[in-house]
């Protein structure tokens, strides 16, 4: 679709240095949407493994402390959960990459005490909260990843509009204005060089 | 056998024949085996139909994994039953009663703890088959006065608060009122050959687990002398001793002991799989063969204790059953996880 300008050689220009412009914004935005889908693919496959695992390892997980609630019975571990054995510092902290602030969680687990005691519980209990101890870093590195994921997901998203209003829209109507400008200044100069010719026949007629 | 000890004995008649009864209610180990294969459905009517009280849910409730949770209240439910039975049949409170107070023991912990945790949550903590209820426990808990205990466990919760005060550390509740109020069912049940064994035994077993566990996530020496409990046939001595040394020095320690066999079997599995859970399973057999003796006893508190022993064992391992199938084991591993059965 055309710009709303006025046909002149000023307008024109100003046209011209947008297109160049454009172009460049293009291709930087192409440039950056390319190395974004690279490295989103690169962490998807590792995010999709480590997905995999953290669910497999919640399950074997979940099925130790089942059993040791079976064990002992349901009262008795609830008990022995309500302390808590050891106490966790989650820092956040971003690293840039493209201009995406993307999320960087560091895990500091203290000190693991047992605060329950071992004469009604089974050792399955044991089992499942050793299990989940290991599992916790796996999953906040997994909810980390998945973080960026999303951050760079959105930012491939918006990228892509981007490029794709410059590609499709933006240069496309400016380089359809700017030929209608020029068309238009050719038109004026044509028909400014009848009007000469014609003041020239009519000062030789006389 | 003295004219005295007649008289008492008749006396049981009326509870041992109940008893009888209701042991023929019984799942035995093919009958578990063959609960594997039934639908949770069918289960759930099985279990009504030997006594367990009914649960108002949908099929599909059941069989999801919601269900679960309905399943162990029907259990708990009739555990709870069992318990209020053999405690209106029983004509030796002292014996039933320290069967109870190990239970008021183990909410009395869920109390403190409760009241020393930052953030509250009112879980599902507490037993109901205790000798005291939730709400008595409770107002003794806010009044701070425990003297409707007996003497030997009034002055067990305060010595729990006052250590955990001190070093801000909750195990120190469950040294306290296990070893407090293990040894108290030790002392009230001495009398009694029979109970007085089945005490023997769960000490051994109990410490025998503590031992393991403690010596696998590698703790302190202190830590096992705090959580032993007193009056099992090992000597603690025998535990302390080798808690630093290899476990086969151990286990040459106690051969002459009928627990030789389990401790081996158990260690050798640990050593393949890393896992307790063989030791526990033989340990909980071991004591199952001996409480069947009370299934041929007829004029005495035995076949009571017998079957509170064997429900309790029935729960187990019908929670078991129930969570394998409920978070789809296979069926071989189940199976190796179901204990012995009284009938």
């Amino acid at each position: 679709m055309r710009l709303n300008v006025n046909p002149n050689r000023m307008e024109l220009l100003k046209l011209k240095k947008r297109i160049v412009l454009a172009h460049r914004g293009h291709k930087l935005l192409k440039d950056k949407q390319d190395e974004l889908m690279r490295y989103f693919l690169s962490q998807l496959t590792e995010v999709k493994k480590m997905r995999k695992e953290v669910e497999n390892d919640l399950i074997k997980a979940h099925q130790n402390i089942l059993m040791a609630r079976a064990i002992s019975s349901p009262q008795i571990v609830e008990e022995a959960l309500l302390y808590p054995s050891t106490k966790i510092e989650i820092e956040s902290s971003f690293t840039p990459l493209m201009n995406l602030r993307l999320v960087n969680y560091r895990v500091k687990i203290g000190e693991q005490k047992l605060t329950y005691s071992l004469v009604n519980t089974s050792s399955k209990l044991d089992y499942a909260l050793d299990f989940y101890a290991k599992l916790l870093p796996k999953m906040i590195k997994l909810a980390e990843l998945e973080k960026n994921l999303e951050i760079i997901a959105k930012e491939i998203t918006l990228t892509r509009r981007r490029v794709n209003a410059l590609e499709y829209i933006l240069i496309p109507d400016l380089k359809e204005t700017i030929r209608y400008i020029i068309m238009k200044l050719m038109e004026i100069e044509r028909g400014n060089l009848v009007r000469l010719m014609k003041v020239k026949e009519i000062v030789r007629k006389h | 056998m003295g004219s005295n000890e007649e008289e008492m004995n008749t006396e049981y008649a009326y509870a041992s024949g109940k008893i009888k009864v209701l042991e023929k209610r019984f799942f035995n180990k093919q009958e578990l085996a063959g609960l594997l294969e039934r639908s949770l459905t069918d289960i759930v009517g099985e279990l009504e139909s030997r006594g367990y009280p009914k649960i108002d849910q949908e099929k599909s409730v059941i069989e999801n994994g919601e269900g679960l949770v309905f399943l162990e209240e029907m259990i708990d439910k009739h555990l709870d039953e069992a318990y209020n039975l053999v405690r209106e049949l029983s004509l030796n409170p002292v014996i039933t009663n320290a069967f109870l107070f190990l239970n008021d023991g183990h909410n009395l912990k869920g109390l403190i703890k409760l009241k020393y945790v930052k953030e509250k949550k009112k879980e599902n903590i507490f037993l109901k088959r205790g000798f005291f209820t939730e709400e008595e426990l409770k107002k003794m808990m806010e009044r701070n006065i425990f003297s409707a205990f007996p003497p030997g466990l009034r002055e067990l919760p305060q010595k729990a608060i006052t250590a955990y005060k001190h070093h801000k550390n909750p195990q120190r509740i469950d040294f306290i009122l296990d070893v407090g109020f293990w040894e108290y069912f030790k002392n009230q049940t001495g009398e009694n050959e029979f109970v007085n064994e089945i005490g023997k035994i769960r000490v051994d077993l109990i410490n025998l687990s503590v031992f393991f566990r403690l010596k696998e996530k590698k703790e302190k020496k202190t830590i096992l002398k705090q959580s032993l409990l007193s009056g099992g046939t090992i000597v603690k001595d025998k535990f302390l001793r080798n808690f630093s040394k290899q476990i086969n020095d151990f286990i040459n320690d106690i051969r002459f002991s009928p627990y030789k066999k389990i401790v081996r079997e158990g260690y050798d599995s640990w050593e393949k799989e890393h896992s307790f859970a063989l030791l526990e399973k033989l340990g909980d057999d071991f004591l199952m063969n001996y409480i069947k003796k009370a299934k041929y006893e007829f004029l005495s508190i035995h076949p009571l204790i017998g079957y509170l022993l064997a429900k309790e064992n029935e729960a187990k391992n019908l929670r078991i059953l129930l969570c394998g199938k409920y978070s789809n084991l296979k069926e071989e591993i189940i199976k190796a996880e179901l204990r012995e059965t009284y009938v």
